[in-house]
């Protein structure tokens, strides 16, 4: 079971990031946070696996992982600038506004 | 011994990785968001990726954090209305996690775990011509990978555009000259001698 303790470690940080997009209803920044935790369990794995294995695959996709983090922050963010600026507060129960 | 430092920096990933969901206050939140990804950081470098663990330090505590932490402090959110709703979907998202938790767990099957054998690209065996983490990675980033590498660096481009036009406010309050009337000025209209 050794070898495996990334894998214990990944999965507990994918459902902290999980339960983070639950708990935190009222703040859209902290949900984004969320995202980023689930997104470097997700690297977590990868790196842990290619150690393991003795493949460098895993790193290099895992390069991947951090440009699509990056990018997916920086739209994030730009959305809910322009969200707080239209309405004033970043609570997930305001968006609902979004529908026709 | 590098087993005993794997399970000290894991628990402090972990427990800062709670306090980040469950901090009442945003800027303590993404304080440690970055102490989460140095933590990170480290045990990468336990992994033998030395390079993505620097990498990891540059790009997310260097950029993603410093952003966040950027539209923290303009957003400028009060402390109060930030907890409610706590008890109504905590519950739930407990159920939820304890499920797919249960699920991960009876998946992973630590006993006979299927290794296969076969890779791609062997790190032991390319460690005998090559001897750092950061060579490797760029012989086979901008060989094999090549197509891949350059897509994402299309995303990177889509995103920072993306985020230039979201943020730009819909009424123009610049003063700019229009290039199209500069040229229909003619002398006539403007220059009058008496």
């Amino acid at each position: 079971m050794e070898p495996f303790n990334f894998l214990i470690l990944s999965s507990l940080l994918f459902s902290v990031g999980f339960l983070g997009i639950f708990i935190n209803r009222k703040n859209l920044i902290t949900i984004l946070m969320s995202i980023e935790l689930m997104l470097l369990s997700a690297n977590i794995n990868f790196i842990g696996f290619s150690d393991l294995l003795g493949d460098l695959s895993g790193q290099i996709f895992s390069l991947f992982i951090l440009v699509v983090a990056a990018a997916e922050a920086a739209i994030g963010l730009a959305i809910l600038t322009i969200f707080f600026k239209k309405s004033n507060s970043i609570s997930v129960d305001s968006i609902n506004r979004l529908k026709g | 011994m590098t087993i005993y430092f794997f399970y000290f920096f894991s628990f402090l990933i972990i427990s800062s990785s709670i306090l980040v969901i469950s901090s009442n206050n945003a800027v303590h939140s993404v304080l440690y968001l970055i102490f989460t990804f140095f933590n990170s950081a480290i045990l990468f470098l336990l992994m033998n990726a030395e390079f993505l663990a620097m990498t990891i330090v540059i790009v997310y505590v260097g950029a993603i954090a410093v952003l966040f932490l950027f539209v923290v402090m303009m957003l400028n959110i009060t402390e109060s209305e930030i907890k409610e709703g706590f008890l109504k979907y905590f519950p739930f998202g407990l159920i939820l996690i304890a499920i797919f938790i249960s699920e991960l767990f009876l998946v992973f099957n630590f006993q006979n775990f299927p290794i296969p054998e076969n890779v791609k690209i062997n790190v032991n065996e390319a460690m005998l011509t090559e001897s750092s983490n950061t060579k490797l990675i760029g012989l086979f980033l901008y060989t094999d990978y090549f197509i891949i590498f350059q897509i994402s660096g299309f995303i990177l481009l889509l995103a920072m555009i993306g985020a230039i036009v979201l943020a730009q406010s819909d009424e123009r309050k610049l003063k700019s000259t229009s290039s199209i009337n500069q040229k229909k000025v003619r002398k006539k209209d403007i220059i009058k001698l008496n």
